[in-house]
């Protein structure tokens, strides 16, 4: 998607007809345009998201108030209104024309619209241009909503993507773009239509009663494990919101006189208190390892020397088993005859054979069996000695570790006891509230536990019962046919997950990679950064051999964000020469379209952006104060720079000191803000040469 | 894992599905994919229903 142009008509500030061009070409991909604060900058940018979807972000006040109000007051009562915004781009070879307009017949002061209408018009590389229908649907072909907030950005915002709270936005985003959406839903839809078809069997009575008790306790199960999964990423999003907020007391708390030593005593215990955690878990699980394989030995003190005892006596009885036994020969002898009947006379044969077997009968066999015996039954008290002695190393171990972690825990609550204790208010209220935010996360962790635990509970259960109903005694033809197309439904459905899992972890993947490249250009510090399994934008810093999380900056906190955005562009990029046929997905060059990026950084972080922008996708739209753009940032973009615009802000308020009136943009004065103007309201005019 | 390692995986666990499933994975991705505008509630009675047509339509 490549933005041509932008025309707006009577939106919100914009009275009458308002149009920018933007730039393309690769060298000069920047439009740079100047609005003073409050005065259209975010009605720009929401012009774009609500021609292509309908949406104002929520920071966007009266909603409801879509007609500039200059024009609304002026019309006549019974007179008709035209509002309307046309985004002109181009994707993949053709020219799209999307235009959402409204027309409403003025009763009185308030604003009663009508709904917008939206129409999409297409024209191909020979020119020919034709309207389409599923306008809606054809643009978000081209540019999924779920993923056009990447690409229409608030910059005062985009920053909160390194917040844990976002991983969630994070996710989806990552979806949207692999075309995952619908293998999700597939993989929710799947199960309920399996269930439809075991209600079939019922009705067909294939053990009718049980059939139908079973496929209405699945139904149960199903409907309670999509409960369960909505309360688990409610509770998971408020286990990610409670972090952030208590990370962000935890910085307040390092700024303040007094608490600043304290604060860092308190990170330092706590890494620590989290690397004995670990240990602790480790050597725990390697006991349950040792306990599961050997463990019984441990429970057989006296069993070795009784077995021996045992044996000592059958040996000396001779009643230690063995293949063949001398009195069992000597018996046959005495008695003259063979078990198989045939006569043993003195000097015969047979009879010379037997007594050969006599000879050897017995002794060596029960030698070797006792000798293998006693092997093993000293083999049984070496290993059971061996186990107990790693089970005592185990426990002496896990109760140094657990000392440890005991005592750092006292230390950091007497940490917090001092923190209280110090005589500034602030800080008594920041630890107190900070505490108070521990112990909700405690709580919430614990029912986030419950729920897991109660989700793989349901699971079981929901397999137990399927399979019930799979060993139903299937008689006729129509209950054995709908049995294989419940069959053919999971099989689909355990193939869509295992590719879900797959794809889902590889593009984290392959975005973390491109988020270390991009971030590693951009970053001001030495920092990692990571796009972790649980979808949450992190940065590192190495200290000695150890790394640990690196204090949060909102310029490090802008450059990452951005690294991400430029991430998903490069990957929607490089989708489109290597598309999936399977799933589908997103694919192309996307623009940015980015309002207040420079915020209230400092030049360092200006210039650093500024270098950044252009680079991060083909075509970049910044929208600016002069006074957030002025100095650095406007030198590093002036050699990318291929169109200007000012934003006019008119206001009919005329008391104003201070501000300013006018701007020199390429050595020319645009009007920035007329005071005491006959309107309030906005309009654009473009830098010219 | 390499694209193409990530591809060879996907391709595997397709080709070892039976006849009837891989044409029901092609058939419940399309069904999927053009209802991607309904909101849950429907799209969970509708698709299914629709999933339901297809694999009669499959297994006879």
């Amino acid at each position: 998607m490549k933005l041509l142009s932008i025309e707006l008509e009577n939106f919100r500030p914009y009275g009458g007809r308002h149009r920018l061009s933007f730039a393309q070409e690769s060298g000069h991909n920047v439009t740079l345009v100047y609005g003073t604060n409050g005065g259209g900058k975010t009605t720009l940018l929401n012009a774009f998201t609500w021609a292509l979807y309908g949406k104002l972000s929520s920071d966007v006040e009266q909603q409801e108030r879509l007609i500039n109000n200059r024009v609304w007051q002026d019309a006549p009562v019974g007179s008709q209104i035209e509002m309307s915004v046309e985004a002109e781009f181009e994707h993949e070879g053709r020219v799209y024309t999307a235009r959402r307009h409204l027309m409403a017949e003025k009763q009185g002061p308030d604003q009663k619209l009508p709904k917008p209408q939206l129409t999409l018009r297409e024209r191909d590389d020979k020119g020919f241009t034709r309207e389409l229908r599923s306008a809606q649907g054809h643009i978000d072909k081209i540019l999924p909503e779920r993923l056009s907030r990447f690409f229409f950005v608030n910059g005062e915002r985009i920053e909160q993507l390194v917040r844990k709270e976002a991983y969630a936005e994070i996710q989806h985003a990552i979806k949207t773009l692999l075309g995952l959406e619908q293998l999700e839903r597939a993989l929710k839809h799947l199960p309920l239509a399996a269930n439809k078809l075991r209600h079939q069997l019922k009705s067909k009575g294939a053990d009718g009663e049980q059939a139908g008790r079973l496929t209405g306790e699945i139904d149960a199960i199903l409907k309670e494990t999509e409960e369960k999964k909505q309360e688990k990423e409610s509770l998971r999003t408020e286990v990610q919101h409670l972090k952030d907020e208590i990370d962000l007391l935890s910085a307040r708390l390092k700024t303040l006189d007094g608490a600043k030593q304290l604060q860092q005593e308190r990170e330092r215990l706590e890494q620590e208190r989290e690397s004995v955690h670990a240990s602790l878990r480790k050597l725990e699980d390697d006991r349950a390892r040792v306990l599961a394989g050997s463990g019984y030995l441990a429970f057989l003190p006296e069993l070795p020397q009784q077995i021996i005892a045992a044996c000592d006596a059958l040996r000396e009885k001779g009643q230690l088993p063995a293949p063949l036994k001398r009195t069992f020969i000597e018996d046959l002898l005495t008695e003259g005859a063979c078990i198989c009947g045939t006569h043993l006379p003195k000097g015969s044969l047979e009879r010379a054979a037997l007594e050969t077997w006599r000879a050897r009968a017995g002794l060596a066999e029960v030698e070797a069996a006792w000798n293998q015996l006693r092997g093993n039954v000293a083999t049984l008290e070496e290993r059971r000695s061996t186990v107990l002695e790693r089970l005592f190393d185990a426990d002496r171990l896990i109760g140094e570790a657990s000392d440890k972690e005991r005592s750092l825990v006292e230390q950091l609550n007497e940490v917090s006891i001092e923190l209280k204790k110090l005589p500034q208010e602030d800080i008594n209220a920041i630890e107190v509230n900070r505490g108070k935010l521990i112990d909700r996360l405690s709580e919430t962790s614990r029912r986030l536990g419950g729920i897991d635990e109660h989700l793989e509970l349901l699971a079981a259960q929901k397999k137990q019962k399927e399979e019930q109903v799979d060993k139903l005694q299937v008689k006729d033809e129509n209950n054995q046919r709908i049995q294989r197309r419940i069959t053919v439904i999971r099989d689909t459905e355990n193939a869509l997950r295992q590719i879900l899992e797959l794809l889902s972890d590889s593009i984290r993947r392959r975005l973390d990679t491109r988020i270390r490249d991009l971030f590693k250009q951009a970053s001001l510090k030495n920092y990692e950064p990571e796009l972790t399994g649980d979808f949450q934008l992190e940065y590192w810093e190495r200290v000695g051999g150890e790394t640990m999380p690196a204090p949060k900056s909102t310029g490090e906190n802008m450059l990452l964000s951005l690294s991400f955005v430029g991430a998903i562009a490069q990957e929607c990029r490089d989708a489109a020469t290597n598309t999936n046929p399977f799933f589908g997905g997103v694919g192309g060059e996307y623009p940015v379209v980015m309002d207040a990026v420079f915020g209230n950084l400092d030049d360092d972080y200006r210039r650093q952006i500024a270098k950044f922008l252009p680079e991060m996708t083909s075509q970049v739209v910044v929208l600016s104060s002069k006074a957030q753009a002025d100095g650095v940032a406007e030198e590093a973009l002036a050699q990318r720079i291929g169109k200007q615009y000012i934003i006019t802000t008119h206001t009919t308020k005329s008391d104003l000191v201070d501000v300013t009136e006018k701007i020199s943009v390429d050595g020319r004065d645009y009007p920035y803000q007329v005071v005491g103007s006959s309107f309030d309201g906005a309009e654009i005019t473009e830098v010219t040469a | 894992m390499s694209d193409q390692d990530e591809r060879e995986i996907v391709g595997r666990i397709y080709a070892e599905l039976s006849n009837e499933a891989k044409r029901l994975v092609v058939d419940v991705l399309t069904l999927e994919k053009e209802s991607l505008h309904l909101k849950d509630t429907a799209a969970a009675r509708t698709v299914s229903d629709q999933i339901i047509r297809k694999v009669e339509g499959i297994v006879k």
